[in-house]
């Protein structure tokens, strides 16, 4: 008996360690959701006013209602968008940082990390100065000759998708990068040697060891512009908004809690959904690293 | 058989400031099981990859098979590597791994599955195809990065430590099939290893590095029996070590240690008389505890036993000679002294063809 609580103990001083992380999302993280569940519950009254009920009437008004499905689908396009254009280029900066080495390695990875330095606000402000009509693109356009009046490339989808791109890439670079060094350059040395050219080499081996980065870094973009909130209000119009941009103007703007906490309920679920299925779908890619 | 497989003339090779290989010569015939043998660091890494073309060279030049080429790159040669870690790429299954090398040859399909089929079954590993190296024994994996290699029918098969990684029993067991596999298919195998056990016993030809050069080159045999300078004597076998210095009367060669007694000895090299710093070399197996009726070999002296371990069917002792005070250690079978203790009597010898004197580094 004494030997088997022994066991438990041992067993459980291994947890002692995790319990600040664990405090954290349970004050931080749990049980703010919990209230957002119990106010998505709840029915909304005139003026703010809220009833303390149980029903599922804001879930099945935003169901039924075509402009928030509608919002709902353009929001997974944009973010498709995003992961569609942050891949390709992100790829190529990754494996340009793996393959550099030393002091061009360094400076690289930190012109990758410098936006990060910014806040994003300021950085997207920055972002409405490039892309206006009398910003130095719009310049640069006339000067050459291709545009023979000043350009307006704010506030379209374009814009939205170019911010929200801008904001992933070294998200996405520094997670595809940590994959890429994992992968032993031997496995680079035995395909050129027995007659691999580089591109054969990167088609057969690199791609598909890297692939669990780019699906762990694909789908964080895709989900980081799911759930976009600053760069669709600062750089798109009404139009462009996504659902989080929704959910805060029912709470803020229009003072329905409990139909803007349903929405943030629904993004919530979106975004654990999408990831579930990505567990599932690449658990392939993840099972030859288990040596 | 005695064409040259694989010939490197003045090979050098820099990075930066530093000299990895430098000046290398060496010539490794058709069929045989060439040993690069050296510490870590030496350098024979590196000069394994020049000879497979992941590297290039500084200066001098590479010939495989009568050709010159030295400049090209490695996915054009006929060369193939075994890796230390092995190195299966670790997304694709046993028949996928094999299959590599013919794929990217443009090999048909129906010839890619019969190469494969044969290899496996070498190998004895039939029935494996479908396994991912992860479901591998490193026994299993050293295999397939063998069979891998082999499946090119590379003109050199080049083998970068490759039992390095495996326990004991499996690699003594490896050794052998290594032979074997050898002798059946009867290519050209270059062997790097720090391992002098795994050279002695597997090599057909042995070159010694030190760092950055070739001390020697010969036969295990001959590299044992006579080595051509200390770091040899030293790197290759264990062996006890004299510091004094030599002179020659008539024609017999004198040993005189820093401690003060005088053995019979020879030399490999004429220049070791000038030298002050002379290093005196005598193999543990070389060194008999002699009975009071036995003929007395050049070298004797009383001696008690300082020290002892039991080997299993040998012992090692560690005796101290009574003149002077110089440990030796010696290796006996166990039925050779009736009593083993600490400050046991005993006379030692050894013959002045045992005792080789070097000059000091």
């Amino acid at each position: 008996m004494d030997n088997l609580r022994n066991i438990n103990f041992n067993r459980l001083k291994y947890l002692i360690p995790a319990i600040p992380l664990v405090l954290f999302v349970i004050i931080f993280f749990l049980l703010p959701q919990i209230a957002m569940v119990e106010f998505s519950l709840d029915e909304s009254l005139a003026f703010g006013k809220i009833k303390d009920t149980f029903t599922f009437t804001n879930y099945i008004k935003f169901f039924t209602d075509k402009f928030y499905m509608k919002v709902l689908f353009k929001s997974f396009l944009l973010g498709l968008a995003v992961a569609l254009v942050t891949i390709p280029f992100g790829y190529v900066l990754a494996y340009a940082l793996w393959k550099s080495e030393g002091k061009k390695r360094k400076i690289l990875y930190i012109c990758i990390l410098f936006p990060l330095f910014t806040n994003l606000v300021v950085r997207l402000y920055g972002w409405r100065i490039m892309l206006s009509s009398a910003g130095p693109i719009s310049w640069f356009l006339q000067a050459v000759g291709i545009a023979d009046q000043p350009v307006n490339m704010l506030y379209n989808w374009p814009a939205v998708v170019l911010g929200l791109f801008v904001e992933s890439v070294p998200y996405f670079v520094l997670i595809l990068f940590s994959v890429l060094t994992l992968i032993n350059p031997r496995y680079l040395d035995v395909a050129y040697d027995l007659g691999a050219s580089s591109i054969k080499t990167f088609i057969k081996v690199t791609w598909p060891l890297s692939l669990p980065g780019v699906v762990a870094g694909g789908i964080l973009t895709y989900i980081w512009s799911f759930g976009a909130y600053a760069t669709p209000t600062i750089l798109g119009q009404e139009r462009h908004w996504t659902l989080a941009v929704h959910a805060e103007r029912q709470i803020l703007s229009l003072r329905d809690w409990p139909y803007g906490s349903a929405m943030g309920i629904i993004i919530l679920f979106f975004t654990l959904l999408i990831m579930y299925v990505q567990s599932r779908l690449f658990k392939g890619a993840q099972t030859f690293r288990r040596n | 058989m005695n064409t040259i497989a694989v010939k490197l003339k003045n090979l050098t090779k820099q990075f930066g400031d530093v000299t990895a290989l430098d000046d290398i010569n060496l010539e490794v015939k058709d069929g045989d099981f060439y040993f690069l043998l050296g510490p870590s660091g030496c350098g024979k890494t590196t000069l394994l990859k020049v000879i497979a073309g992941l590297e290039l060279p500084t200066k001098g030049s590479v010939t495989i098979a009568g050709k010159d080429v030295t400049m090209l790159p490695a996915n054009h040669r006929n060369t193939a590597t075994v890796f230390q870690e092995w190195a299966l790429f670790p997304h694709m299954n046993v028949y996928d791994n094999i299959a590599f090398g013919l794929r990217m040859m443009k090999v048909s399909r129906a010839e890619v599955k019969k190469k494969v089929s044969e290899l496996l079954d070498l190998f004895r590993m039939t029935g494996f195809e479908k396994r991912f190296p992860f479901q591998l024994s490193g026994g299993q994996q050293q295999r397939i990065a063998m069979a891998r290699a082999l499946a090119i029918e590379p003109d050199v098969l080049l083998l970068d430590e490759p039992l390095s990684n495996l326990d004991l029993t499996l690699r003594q067991q490896m050794r052998v099939e290594l032979v074997r596999l050898h002798k059946e298919i009867q290519k050209t195998f270059i062997y790097v290893t720090h391992d002098q056990t795994e050279a002695l016993s597997m090599a057909t030809q042995i070159a010694v590095m030190g760092v950055g050069e070739i001390e020697q080159i010969d036969t295990p045999e001959q590299i044992y029996k006579h080595p051509v300078n200390e770091y040899v004597a030293k790197f290759i076998g264990e062996a006890n070590e004299l510091h004094g210095s030599v002179q020659k009367t008539d024609s017999r060669v004198i040993f005189k240690t820093d401690s003060g007694i005088k053995l019979h000895a020879t030399i490999k090299n004429e220049d070791t008389l000038n030298s002050n710093k002379v290093v005196c070399i005598i193999r543990p197996e070389h060194i008999k505890i002699l009975s009071e009726s036995a003929p007395k070999p050049a070298n004797y002296f009383e001696a008690t036993i300082d020290n002892y371990s039991y080997l299993g069917k040998q012992i090692r002792l560690w005796v101290k000679l009574n003149p002077s005070g110089d440990i030796l250690f010696v290796d006996i079978f166990a039925e050779e002294l009736d009593e083993v203790r600490r400050g046991k009597p005993l006379t030692v010898g050894f013959d002045s063809m045992h005792t080789i004197c070097f000059e000091g580094n």
